[in-house]
């Protein structure tokens, strides 16, 4: 919906920043566009990330927040991706900044942004139901048929399904809810079988005794759960984490991307970030540079388009 | 009697300045977005969210809470005054407030508003208090076959609001149920009639709807009675005042809508807007003028508000109590909760009664100031219907194209708004009915998510329905809501033929 | 008369979009394997209205114009007619229109004022000094409203245009 004199306007704005800038980068506040409400998963961190950044004065202008929900993202996505060499413009991404141009809903493709870091990961717990007589993958696959809550068809948890179903080779019914509430809410009610919850929701059902962890999707084990195993340990090849970074968009200056890269790295590096974020919401910390993330983006996107590939069959 | 010192100390905490100060602030937050055409708790915690974050945990979500019931009260407002519904859960109270607002009785309307709010609030404030856990665990029993059954209920009861014309009815349903299906189809995750654009594939938002065929329809369909000088209510101190005597008169609705507030309220993924088409439709099947629904009925506004606000405290159990958020709007709670560094989980009333009780005690608090607020603002509230078309309508544009807006910074539903406008001016025009438009859109896609999760569960086996003891009774019932009219029609026809 | 014969093309564009539901829910795909497809429910509701808006043209054409729905002329006499109305009608989505076009370069807080004080004028022609000033008078006020309220208070990202 921005108009083209507009996206011209601000294109010729970039152009001049880019050509001027300097040490003295940056020059203006910086706005990092979340794709979700407030409230919602990236919002939580972008908002994080910002108080780090002006609190801790790692830039010398401040860092806003600004949230363009809709379009399953895809218009915050193209927001970031049409201000091409802006460097005053970031954005935070998840799950569907890979899959939304995958499946044709967002004409800003993930070559269209240049990675700054990723500083995060979040795990996915497969958990069942305490009183459901299920406690380790050989149950899981003794049962033949289950049925398994996700927030839709193209979401994590649904790949996580389809990968679980065909390793124990099982017949897995995917359910479709509206949010992870409502597929912990079915699980609760036995309703369903399975849920791969995002650790930051599941958490306090299994603290009260009323989920039981099966295992982890992380490549270790997570430090609130020591005694659940990750998929690996288990001989499976189920790995995947929902990858909290943020990135900008394309024909960015070398400068800004080492700034940011930068402050990125003492963003993770940071006390606030290690107790408010990972440890609240039980990720993985980790930290990947731009050169590291431009890398595995290709790698990430084909999982998601080999795994659409599959369920369009 | 330990649930007594718990109340007890929730309440001497919320009476405490700075408790009832965030009460405050949040319950006239709430009133004014309420008030605000399309804006509705949802986008005010959004807003909201950032600067609350510093507070005390318990401060914070008594402001946040706050908003939320306030925004039900606020609704009421602007569908009475204006027939626009000033958010979602406030789209039935248009149906009889509206006319009576138009019949010059504004100040009757608000008046029954408030007080069925207030019962709804209180009465369901009431059974959170006292069995918000095992209330909660019974709600987990409903699942998608259960849900699935209880929307085949509300829709066969809901088809008597179809007005007198059956199939100009009948396709106004049909137009709505479609409207629901727009965007992304969550079991396939392909888009459905996003004719290529991607600001369709999270569907249409209800209020854009709700505004461009209430709101904007009416305006577009009154454009002829806007001379100038002349009130659209004549100049009376009645019209202003609320009647006691609506009070009592409308008791056996105010406890329909609380009960069935609360109880669709607390299931996931219905929402109060189910609750008070159910309540408005239940209310009419019982009343002994029906016909009277529609042209302002005092039953017609009490049975939804209360049910709304019921609604709103009994959506709030499933985050305290299991801590699952089951709205749009317990979401973004939740999401705030997370931002103070709370993990609500179903230990929170054991880990925490020092947070836990203290809200619950804002929630009186906040009902009571609310009643308050509203009664005295009535009247002044109401003087609004003496202001001529000519004047009020350009400001009541001005605050839908900011209100719509507002909801996702988009001019695209602005767009859509005004196009639902002209749809709604021509469904005036041409005698169909708008309310199975909204009726088809609110609870077709639950009806559908669920039919389809029922058969994913099932893998295609329709026996599923049956498998269920609480679907079976729904089933039943709507089975038999159907055929007893039936049933009398053909009563009345052997009657005739015989004598 | 004349409105029944608006109402019967529009009962018929009804019907019309309901058919071209169907033929979209067959290309979804009505079945999906065992359950139920994406083109499943949208089928249920183009056949609802198909149905509804059929018995709706047949009993319309089959009983005749017993029922004239030409309110404006009949009981309204001293107002204005049919045609004011749908130019009114017309301005307003028009001006609306045009709003929804412009606001992204103008802002939208600049384009207030005019686009009220257009609305007023479009309900109520009526040029006379005194009118104006007032009609005038209000946009800016609600504009200044507006402005405090959903800028300032509620911070709502808006274009600012060329301000």
């Amino acid at each position: 919906m921005r108009k083209s004199i507009f996206a011209v306007a601000m294109a010729a704005c970039g152009l001049f920043a880019t050509s001027a800038i300097a040490a003295d980068y940056p020059e203006r506040d910086v706005t990092l566009i979340v794709q979700s409400s407030p409230g919602g998963g990236s919002d939580i961190i972008a908002r994080t990330i910002a108080r780090i950044v002006n609190e801790g004065k790692l830039s010398s202008t401040q860092m806003l927040v600004e949230n363009k929900p809709g379009g399953g993202g895809a218009i915050a996505y193209n927001y970031v991706a049409q201000r091409k060499g802006d460097p005053y413009v970031m954005g935070t991404i998840a799950t569907s900044f890979f899959v939304a141009p995958l499946m044709g809903q967002s004409p800003a493709k993930v070559e269209d942004f240049q990675p700054i870091a990723v500083i995060a990961g979040d795990p996915f717990i497969l958990v069942v139901e305490a009183k459901s007589g299920i406690a380790t993958l050989d149950d899981i696959k003794a049962k033949k048929v289950l049925r398994i809550g996700n927030t839709g068809p193209v979401t994590d948890p649904a790949l996580l399904a389809v990968s679980l179903g065909n390793e124990l080779g099982i017949e897995v019914r995917p359910v479709p809810f509206n949010g992870d509430g409502e597929v912990t809410t079915a699980l609760l009610g036995g309703h369903i079988d399975l849920q791969f919850g995002n650790a930051s929701e599941v958490m306090a059902q299994i603290e009260a005794g009323r989920l039981n962890p099966i295992a982890v999707t992380s490549p270790e084990r997570l430090a609130s759960l020591p005694d659940v195993p990750t998929f690996k340990e288990l001989g499976s090849d189920i790995e995947l984490m929902l990858y909290r970074g943020v990135v900008m968009p394309k024909d960015m200056p070398a400068e800004a991307v080492a700034f940011w890269e930068d402050v990125m790295k003492k963003v993770s590096e940071s006390d606030i970030w290690k107790t408010q974020y990972v440890e609240r919401n039980n990720s993985v910390p980790l930290y990947w540079d731009a050169d590291e993330f431009a890398r595995r983006v290709p790698e990430i996107s084909k999982l998601y388009a080999d795994y659409l590939t599959t369920i369009q069959k | 009697m330990e649930i007594f010192s718990d109340l007890f100390f929730g309440l001497s905490v919320a009476t405490s300045s700075p408790m009832l100060l965030a009460t405050l602030l949040g319950v006239l937050l709430g009133l004014a977005i309420g008030v605000l055409p399309a804006m509705g708790p949802p986008a005010a915690l959004a807003i909201l969210l950032p600067i609350v974050v510093s507070f005390e945990p318990t401060v914070a979500v008594a402001g946040l809470a706050g908003v939320y019931y306030g925004a039900m009260y606020g609704g009421a407002v602007t569908s009475i005054l204006l027939g626009i519904p000033g958010e979602s859960a406030a789209m039935m109270t248009t149906l009889d407030g509206y006319p009576m607002a138009k019949n010059g009785e504004a100040g009757r309307a608000l008046g029954i508003a408030t007080f069925a709010s207030f019962v709804g609030g209180f009465i369901s404030i009431l059974l959170f208090t006292a069995i918000a856990a095992p209330f909660a665990e019974f709600a987990l029993r409903f699942g998608p076959i259960e849900m699935t059954a209880l929307m085949v209920m509300t829709l066969i009861f809901s088809t008597s609001l179809g007005g007198e014309d059956r199939a100009k009815g009948f396709a106004a349903l049909g137009l709505g149920l479609w409207l629901g299906t727009v965007g992304l189809d969550i079991v396939s995750g392909s888009p459905r009639f996003n004719f290529g654009t991607f600001e369709l594939l999270e569907g249409i938002e209800f209020t854009v709807i709700a505004i461009g065929m209430y709101g904007v329809g009416e305006i577009l369909a009154s454009v002829n009675e806007t001379a100038p000088k002349v009130a659209r209510a004549r100049y009376t101190l009645r019209a202003l005042l609320p009647r006691i005597s609506d009070m009592y008169k409308t008791w056996k609705d105010l406890i329909v809508g609380s009960v069935i507030g609360f109880v669709v309220g607390v299931l996931p993924g219905a929402g109060a807007t189910a609750a008070t088409i159910f309540s408005y439709s239940f209310s009419k099947k019982i009343s002994r003028h029906p016909e009277n629904f529609g042209k302002g009925a005092p039953e017609g506004i009490a049975s939804p508000e209360s049910a709304n606000n019921s609604a709103s405290y009994a959506a709030m159990i499933p985050l305290f109590t299991l801590g699952i958020p089951g709205s749009g709007t317990t979401a973004i709670m939740l999401g705030g909760l997370l931002m103070l560094g709370l993990q609500p989980g179903p230990l929170l009333f054991e880990q925490n009664p020092d947070f836990i009780w203290p809200v619950i005690g804002t929630f009186y608090t906040g009902n009571l100031m609310l009643v308050v607020l509203t009664i005295l603002l009535t009247p002044i509230l109401a003087s609004l219907v003496f202001i001529p078309a000519a004047y009020l309508f350009p400001i009541v544009l001005g605050i839908v194209v900011y209100g719509v807006f507002s909801v996702n910074y988009s001019f695209f539903d602005l767009g859509m708004a005004m196009g639902f406008g002209l749809l709604g001016y021509l469904f005036r025009k041409f005698s169909y009915p708008s309310v199975p438009v909204l009726l088809g859109l609110v609870l077709g896609p639950i009806l559908e998510q669920n039919v389809r999760r029922s058969l994913i569960m099932s893998n295609g086996d329709i026996g599923i329905f049956a498998s269920s003891t609480i679907s079976v009774v729904f089933l039943l019932l709507s089975a038999s809501l159907l055929l007893l009219p039936m049933f009398k029609w053909a009563k009345a026809r052997l009657k005739k033929a015989g004598v | 008369m004349r409105v029944l014969t608006a109402e019967k093309l529009f009962t018929s564009l009804f019907a019309a979009f309901a058919v071209f539901l169907l033929w979209r829910s067959y290309d979804y795909g009505i079945l999906s394997s065992t359950i139920t497809g994406p083109g499943f429910f949208p089928a249920i509701a183009g056949t609802l209205i198909l149905v509804s808006t059929g018995t709706s043209l047949f009993s319309k054409v089959k009983g005749g114009e017993s029922k004239i729905l030409d309110e404006d002329s009949a009981g309204n006499a001293d107002g204005p007619g049919t045609r004011v109305e749908v130019s009114r009608v017309a301005v307003l989505i028009g001006v609306t229109a045009l709003f929804i076009v412009l606001a992204p370069y103008v802002g939208m807080i600049a384009l207030t004022p005019f686009y009220v004080f257009a609305c007023f004028l479009a309900l109520a022609p009526d040029f006379r000094l005194a009118r104006l000033g007032v009609g005038g008078g209000t946009a800016i006020t609600f504009t200044l409203l507006a402005w405090a309220i959903f800028d300032k208070a509620l911070g709502v990202p808006m274009p600012r245009g060329f301000f």
